[in-house]
């Protein structure tokens, strides 16, 4: 998978996870016990009573991003750009050779992880960003590596301290004319 | 005048050069120049410090009967009374050290609070 193939992924679940997590908080406000967490005496979430709340809000974050995935269809036939909606239709990744289509309920579950996906999925389109300018880096290397040793390159220049740069300043002032000289 | 005389390989890799005090805590700085064979100045092809690697200065083959000016200072840390010091210039090829030599041509043997200029001089020869 390309980084651009990713990044039009991550692209695709940030948006469905903001407009999930807006359903999921209106799904909230009709049914205020599914906002409403189960806590023990001491004030801590009871994570065994408050077990069936947590899946209900799960299923309805899952079952909006499956609603909302099914606009993200894109219609089969024209090109003329149209409202879709089809939940057991194919989201497009991308674009060209490399594209690729996923489920609709796929996105739909993807989505409905949330910031805990789609942090992920950033995280993991920076680090293939990383390898890639890595790789750059690499092959410019290479073609200076290659420059150099066609006698092709400019001087090899690197930082040096003021100290030092003073002196090479001092010794270049007066380069040598001939390769007999003594100055 | 000194001139060294480098006897590289043709498939041998790039050349390098670099400087050290390997028995001292004082730096050096140099640049080094190619003159072509008839002693016309061509290029600066580096900057050489003994505090980095030995720089590249192209391989055999475009270096044959090329030569080679490096002029540089050892810099002074103010000793009173001035200290000995040894400056070797390193002149390799693929990696491989085959010059080790310390340059004939400097002001002085013993370093005080003025720096020490020095000149090294080699020609890269190709064998056939």
């Amino acid at each position: 998978m390309t980084v651009e193939l990713l990044s039009a992924l991550a692209t695709i679940l940030l948006a469905l996870s903001l407009a999930v997590e807006r359903a999921v908080t209106i799904a909230k406000g009709l049914w205020p016990w599914l906002a409403i967490e189960t806590v023990t005496s001491g004030g801590e979430t009871d994570l065994v009573r408050d077990r069936w709340r947590r899946l209900a809000v799960q299923a309805t974050a899952i079952l909006c991003g499956w609603i909302t995935a099914g606009f993200l269809v894109q219609p089969q036939r024209g090109d003329t750009p149209q409202l879709t909606w089809n939940l057991l239709g194919f989201v497009q990744v991308g674009s060209g050779s490399g594209a690729f289509t996923l489920p609709v309920l796929i996105v739909g579950v993807l989505a409905s992880g949330g910031s805990a996906l789609w942090s992920n999925v950033v995280g993991y389109t920076k680090a293939v960003k990383d390898a890639k300018n890595a790789e750059k880096a690499s092959t410019n290397l290479s073609y200076i590596t290659q420059a150099q040793a066609a006698g092709v390159a400019p001087p090899v220049k690197v930082s040096f301290d003021r100290r030092t740069l003073r002196a090479l300043d001092e010794v270049k002032s007066t380069p040598p004319n001939a390769f007999a000289s003594e100055a | 005048m000194q001139v060294s005389t480098l006897k590289a390989t043709r498939d041998g890799g790039v050349i390098t050069v670099g400087i050290s005090l390997p028995t001292s805590p004082h730096s050096a700085a140099a640049v080094i120049w190619r003159f072509s064979a008839d002693g016309k100045r061509e290029a600066e092809v580096g900057e050489l410090t003994s505090l980095v690697p030995p720089v590249p200065i192209g391989d055999a083959v475009t270096n044959n009967s090329k030569k080679f000016y490096v002029r540089g200072k050892v810099l002074n840390e103010n000793d009173n009374p001035p200290v000995p010091f040894q400056l070797l210039v390193t002149v390799g090829q693929g990696g491989k050290a085959l010059l080790i030599e310390a340059p004939t041509e400097k002001e002085d043997s013993r370093i005080g609070s003025k720096d020490v200029r020095f000149i090294y001089r080699f020609v890269v020869e190709v064998a056939s």
